[in-house]
């Protein structure tokens, strides 16, 4: 979680580690891991999915839905390699997600992004 | 690229080709070009079997919601068939007790004290009001049961023959009764003339100490039509507004206002038979406007389309 100097939550950075497909389960988790910081406001993410293999339909149906929304206000996706960018490019593609969404190769591109939004954290 | 990796990703374009929708290739640990392209395609095949499944579950619901209505159908037609037969049935036993009632009363005229005569109006006039619901109730059987006869009805026409019909009450009343100029509408003519037979005669019957001012009108709607009967009657409690549409609900005894409670159900069920709704806007002593839509879609461009 890195704040601003004012001690305001910026944005949250995550890392998907391990080759396992990403199920619904993990999906439930990681917003139940949002609801458990307690924000007021949905909150800007960082997530790097490098070592994604595959996501579960269901999952990346979770992660693009209103209820997503609540908790994540935008999302930069670090891809390292061309399976993450597939799936990436997927998720933006096909399931939509109702907030702001894009790839990025590295973490300097992805936090460029994510501070550009004018929404507030 | 190793052959075999390719062999193994067209082995899955082929089979998701063919319309197997399980076909998933592995994603190996080196995470390249070609892996990206399997996972690509898992992700997609899993998309289209979620949607093939989602669609199969549509279709078969859509087949039993198909069964059902014509069930429903069914049971509805049968349940009408059992109304009007069961209504007709009764009214043969019925027309020989008014017969043998009658009979008695010629016959025995002379012998019977006024108490028993009085007994025997009784009966009579007993079973001549249920002779009035029986024929009441077969009418409003009538409506749900064989459908509409639709035809382009100038409705001015319509309503002027059904004043005219009205005439001996209107006359008796004093009442007096006019009608704008109303659109063609392609509607039941029968049905619609028992709906202003019956609003206009509630008009007339429910009439205050004034004497009864009967208008009738019509306003057009992007989609409806409006029609409109309004009275200067004894006008109807907003809390008894939805009961009076009600099968057998009256509001005042039979001895001031004859009738059977069958009229304003009917209406509503002939206008709904339409695709419309009937309603009523009134005060108690401030008379009542009866008004129902109808479809405007059925509205004829010329009065001349009627056969």
């Amino acid at each position: 979680m890195h704040r601003s100097g004012d001690g305001n939550v910026r944005y949250v950075h995550i890392f998907v580690v391990g080759h396992e497909p990403f199920e619904l389960s993990d999906g439930e988790e990681l917003l139940s891991a949002f609801a458990k910081l307690g924000l007021a406001e949905p909150v800007a993410v960082i997530a790097d999915i490098g070592n994604l293999r595959s996501v579960a339909v269901a999952a990346r149906r979770l992660m693009a839905s209103e209820r997503a929304a609540e908790k994540i206000s935008a999302v930069a996706l670090i891809v390292g390699s061309p399976v993450s960018r597939a799936i990436g490019n997927f998720f933006i593609r096909f399931n939509r997600p109702p907030f702001p969404a894009r790839l990025f190769d590295d973490e300097a591109s992805a936090r460029v992004f994510i501070e550009s939004l004018a929404r507030p954290l | 690229m190793s052959d075999a990796r390719l062999s193994s990703l067209l082995e899955q374009i082929m089979a998701l080709a063919a319309g197997d929708l399980s076909a998933r290739g592995v994603v190996s640990a080196r995470g390249d070009e070609v892996d990206a392209v399997v996972a690509a395609l898992n992700m997609l095949a899993e998309d289209l079997r979620e949607r093939e499944l989602a669609r199969a579950s549509t279709e078969t619901k859509s087949a039993e919601l198909i069964v059902y209505s014509k069930e429903l159908e069914r049971s509805n037609a049968a349940l009408q068939e059992f109304a009007y037969v069961a209504s007709h049935d009764l009214q043969e036993p019925l027309r020989m007790v008014l017969s043998y009632t009658a009979l008695l009363e010629k016959r025995l005229r002379d012998q019977l004290d006024d108490d028993t005569k009085l007994y025997l109006s009784y009966a009579t006039d007993g079973a001549r009001r249920m002779q009035q619901l029986i024929s009441d109730l077969l009418a409003y059987a009538r409506v749900g049961g064989s459908g509409l006869s639709l035809a382009l009805v100038d409705m001015t026409t319509l309503v002027l023959g059904v004043i005219d019909e009205l005439r001996v009450a209107i006359d008796e009343a004093e009442a007096h009764v006019d009608t704008t100029a109303l659109p063609t509408i392609l509607v039941d003519r029968s049905q619609l003339e028992t709906v202003f037979r019956n609003l206009i005669s509630n008009a007339i019957k429910y009439r205050s100490e004034a004497k009864p001012l009967v208008e009738i009108t019509a306003r057009l709607g992007d989609d409806r039509v409006v029609f409109s009967v309004k009275d200067n009657g004894i006008g109807i409690d907003a809390r008894h507004f939805e009961r009076i549409f009600k099968l057998f609900q009256r509001l005042h005894g039979s001895g001031k206002y004859p009738g059977t409670g069958i009229g304003l159900a009917l209406c509503r069920r002939v206008v709904q038979a339409h695709g419309g709704d009937l309603w009523v806007e009134s005060q108690e002593g401030h008379g009542s406007t009866f008004s129902f839509s109808l479809p405007s879609s059925a509205r004829a461009r010329s009065a001349s389309a009627e056969p």
